[in-house]
């Protein structure tokens, strides 16, 4: 199983109809929307990748392949934005 | 010599962390100021430091003490309506924050700070406490404003926005009832705007949370409170100045 580490200078906040992630390392922000949110959620939890896009599909009105589509896009640009490290145990 | 960690910088300032203390350190003067326990004391070459370089560093050194507080600036003109309820003016330098703060002022609204306010967790909201400072508006206002133009004040040299400074009733502090993320416009536009770009545009205006200190999760949290509020984008003229009071009344009724 895969699963994704936040590091400990970065923060989110949710709100209802998305989230904002700080990293105070790089002294940058960046919004997520609903459904980046949701999987944000997901990670902190510590849910493994791999079962990341059942429960984004049981939640949202997508097929199971869109939604591995969309947790491997955005897991994929947080990562390069340092806001998480995919892979570590 | 011990090398000490610049634990975050601002503008001029380096901050490093000495177990329950923070020294402030200016960069090119190398004076000294130290918050510890929420209290200011001057350090090394503090009292012969320029008048600027003491000010940035009581500024900032006043930002982190209201901190440790809970209490956490941001970058808003905060007004008092009639009913004793703050609204939170937020934008860009430039946006015309003190320019609506003033056009509420005149019609009764009490001011909290027009470029500064601080907020705090009041239970499950979020209260609101002023950041004094002159309110500023561009003497260009006076077509607007008639009262200003009967002034003998001028603008301070050099100010490219000719701005004056003008008497307004302060406020104490009061209940944030809802947030106004402001910008100039050539036509009037108000709008409610959703949580997170409400957040997002707090974020922006509230840099300090982004320090890395101890204090950037709870700040951030006051935030997310702060957000969950009634939000607004208002894109505003000089021609709807005068009718900003029942505009924004109205957008909580």
């Amino acid at each position: 199983m895969t699963r994704c580490v936040i590091p400990g200078d970065v923060a989110c906040a949710s709100v209802e109809d998305g989230a904002v992630v700080l990293h105070m390392g790089t002294k940058r922000y960046y919004s997520l929307n609903e459904t980046g949110a949701v999987i944000w959620r997901l990670i902190e939890a510590n849910v493994p990748v791999e079962g990341i896009p059942a429960r984004l599909s049981e939640s949202y009105d997508v097929s199971i392949d869109e939604a591995r589509a969309a947790v491997a896009t955005l897991l994929a640009e947080l990562e390069a934005m340092t806001l998480i490290t995919v892979g570590a145990r | 010599m011990t090398a000490e960690r610049i634990a975050w910088q601002w503008g001029d300032v380096d901050a490093s962390d000495h177990g329950e203390r923070t020294c402030l350190t200016h960069r090119h003067a190398g004076a000294r100021l130290w918050v510890t326990g929420g209290r200011l004391s001057r350090g090394a070459g503090y009292g012969d430091a320029a008048l600027s370089v003491r000010r940035e560093l009581a500024r900032v050194g006043a930002i982190v003490r209201l901190r440790q507080r809970g209490r956490y600036l941001v970058h808003a003109a905060g007004v008092v309506d009639p009913a004793g309820r703050a609204w939170l003016l937020a934008g860009d330098s430039g946006s015309g924050k003190s320019t609506l703060a003033y056009a509420l002022a005149r019609t009764g609204w009490t001011v909290l700070g027009d470029d500064g306010v601080l907020i705090e967790r009041d239970g499950a909201g979020v209260r609101a406490h002023p950041w004094r400072g002159p309110l500023r508006v561009s003497k260009q206002l006076e077509t607007t404003f008639p009262e200003i133009a009967g002034g003998a004040q001028q603008p301070v040299a050099g100010d490219g926005r000719r701005r004056i400074s003008l008497p307004v009733r302060a406020a104490r502090s009061a209940p944030v009832v809802a947030l106004v993320l402001v910008e100039r416009a050539t036509v009037f536009h108000m709008a409610s705007a959703g949580p997170v770009s409400a957040l997002a545009a707090f974020v922006r205006q509230s840099p300090w949370v982004i320090l890395g200190d101890a204090y950037a999760k709870p700040h951030l949290e006051l935030l997310r409170h702060a957000a969950a509020q009634p939000v607004f984008r208002l894109h505003h003229t000089p021609a709807e100045l005068h009718s900003l009071p029942s505009v924004l009344l109205g957008a909580l009724s």
